[in-house]
């Protein structure tokens, strides 16, 4: 029936991340032999623990999280276009953080960076959740995503051309382009603790998730309290792409394409595909990331810049593949 | 199924409002294990929302539905789900899931708060509901590739793989054909044989007359008859209620309804 067990799959894509992430290790400019991977002596070490470990562990968290929060916008909407970029909400939580960045309030604590892009996020999937779940048209919830990605991205842009100086605005943007690039110990343990919380209440609506299969009325006569679950999964994507946002800026499409990845192997059944999901968006990062640090040239090309290159035409024929459907 | 034997649901002076619109208008009745009772009237009369209290979705504005003397929508979801099995209106079918995983739905009120799988209990609730509504030959199909008629079915095993004490269907044999209709007649009989309350909602006249042991005939938010068919179904009725001529024939094989026409005067 599935060309491989469940369980094998899991397997599988937990050994891809193990070597992606020994590969991100090893992967860049300065060649470090492994025996000075370690060495505090030699500074090449501090390459491979200082700059590249951190990316690795980010590019899981960041992959893992968005992986997830994609496979979850989809099972909740039933519809397969759902993705925290798409939608807006990554746009949100940056505007998050760029108030918090433009008022200085983040000068006041590190923590409310993220903090400012959580609440964006929140925000933003609030607004979507509570249209879909009225409304619960494909159309309505695509066009409410376009509209919070222009707001967004409109208020941005006011930021920084009402920044004070070039240097800050130069910042904002380079952040908003999305990197896992020049990135410290120091935002893992940022991002870490709301990804997590926000990955455990995702994880408490598989259920729902389940049985919204059978639309909103067959989910709430099999005991499904569908306010409880909006909540949750507005909290939890809230938290887990707000945390990855503020530390990465915005990296797209990684939730709307993995969840189609997954689904040939797993079946399209939503509590299935959320785990699977996670993990192929670690791999799906992590490898991007990669990639990214490859490329020729002075700069290396933003990882968020990459993505949109990758994702943006697979949504393309993703709506063409769904082109009757949507008719 | 509980041990329950002298389960009842019941409504009692049921209100409900519209949009400033009494949809339900005081509706008092007993439903019993063991029966079908089939809730006909015409359309508006308020069918979809008697059995959206039933079913414990929507709260009365007065009185109350009550499941063993207790209120339905107080029920805590889980337990509600696990003794009310609801097929809805327009059932919907979201992903390409195959046939046994649709069915296996019917077992979330028995998972853990993160899901996870089916356990032994649960495979053999899955087989017996699909045995009984035989689709288990097609399993493994797609459920979104069904037939209407292997659909519903698999709805309705759906409906019956978590072993509710109550089968509450709106409208289950819309879009069937003749066959398929008997076959479910014959399923929900079954159902209530096994000592399990069926309600369902009908547009039917005949089928209604020969399926259900009990019909409640709403018109206007009302009750207009609570009784079995023949004493239900009077061509006086049909008319008063429906606006409809008919003539009500008892063969010795159940009722027979031919309608004629609307009612002229």
């Amino acid at each position: 029936m599935r060309p491989i067990s469940y369980p094998l799959l899991i397997g599988g894509l937990v050994l891809l991340i193990a070597v992606l992430a020994f590969t991100s290790l090893a992967a860049g400019r300065v060649w470090v032999p492994l025996p000075y991977w370690f060495s505090q002596a030699d500074p090449r070490g501090a390459i491979v623990l200082g700059l590249r470990l951190p990316r690795a562990m980010l590019g899981v968290l960041v992959g893992g999280a968005l992986g997830l929060s994609g496979a979850a916008l989809q099972g909740y909407t039933r519809n397969p276009l759902a993705d925290p970029g798409l939608l807006g909400v990554s746009a949100m939580a940056a505007l998050g953080a760029v108030v918090t960045l433009y008022f200085g309030i983040a000068a006041a604590s590190a923590w409310l960076l993220p903090v400012g892009a959580v609440v964006g996020a929140m925000g933003g999937i609030g607004v979507l959740l509570l249209l879909s779940g009225r409304t619960g048209g494909v159309i309505a919830f695509v066009l409410a995503g376009v509209i919070l990605n222009t707001i967004a991205g409109a208020c941005v842009s006011l930021a920084l051309s009402l920044a004070p100086n070039p240097w800050a605005s130069g910042e904002i943007v380079n952040w908003l382009l999305g990197s896992l690039q020049d990135r410290s110990i120091k935002e893992v343990q940022w991002a870490a603790p709301f990804v997590s919380v926000g990955a455990v209440l995702i994880f408490l609506t598989t259920r729902s998730l389940d049985a919204l299969t059978l639309g909103e009325d067959g989910a709430r006569g099999l005991g499904v309290n569908l306010g409880r679950t909006q909540l949750f999964l507005a909290l939890g994507v809230g938290l887990a792409v707000g945390g990855c946002t503020a530390v990465t800026g915005e990296i797209g499409f990684v939730g709307l394409i993995v969840p189609h990845l997954v689904r040939p192997f797993v079946g399209a059944r939503p509590s299935r595909v959320l785990l699977p999901s996670a993990l192929a968006g670690a791999v799906l990062v992590l490898a991007a990331d990669i990639l990214v640090r490859m490329t020729p040239g002075a700069q290396e090309v933003k990882l968020g810049v990459a993505m949109t290159a990758i994702g943006a035409p697979f949504f393309l024929a993703l709506l063409i593949s769904m082109r009757r459907r949507l008719a | 199924m509980s041990a329950q034997a002298t389960g009842e649901l019941r409504v009692d002076e049921v209100r409900v409002l519209l949009g400033g619109r009494s949809v339900l208008d005081g509706v008092s009745t007993i439903f019993r294990r063991g029966e079908v009772t089939a809730v006909i009237g015409p359309n508006g009369a308020g069918k979809s929302t008697l059995m959206s209290c039933l079913t414990g979705l929507r709260r009365p504005d007065s009185g109350k539905a009550s499941l063993d003397g207790r209120v339905i929508v107080d029920l805590p979801h889980r337990e509600r789900a696990r003794r009310i099995g609801v097929l809805p209106q327009t059932p919907e079918i979201a992903w390409a899931v195959d046939v046994e995983t649709l069915i296996g739905l019917g077992r979330i009120p028995y998972q853990g708060a993160f899901g996870g799988g089916l356990g032994a209990d649960d495979h053999a609730a899955v087989e017996h509901a699909m045995a009984s509504t035989g689709v288990t030959e097609f399993r493994y199909r797609v459920a979104t590739t069904l037939s209407g008629g292997e659909r519903s079915r698999a709805l309705l095993a759906r409906a019956l793989a978590g072993e509710p004490d109550w089968l509450l269907a709106d409208e289950p044999l819309a879009g069937l054909d003749p066959g398929h209709q008997f076959d479910a007649c014959d399923l929900f009989r079954r159902i209530a044989a096994e000592g399990r309350g069926v309600v369902v909602t009908l547009h039917d006249l005949t089928l209604a007359a020969r399926l259900a042991d009990r019909i409640v005939v709403l018109a206007e938010g009302r009750v207009a008859a609570d009784a079995a068919p023949s004493d239900a179904l009077t061509a006086d009725l049909l008319a008063r209620v429906y606006g409809v001529e008919a003539t009500v024939l008892s063969a010795p094989d159940g009722l027979s309804v031919t309608l004629l026409g609307r009612v002229r005067s």
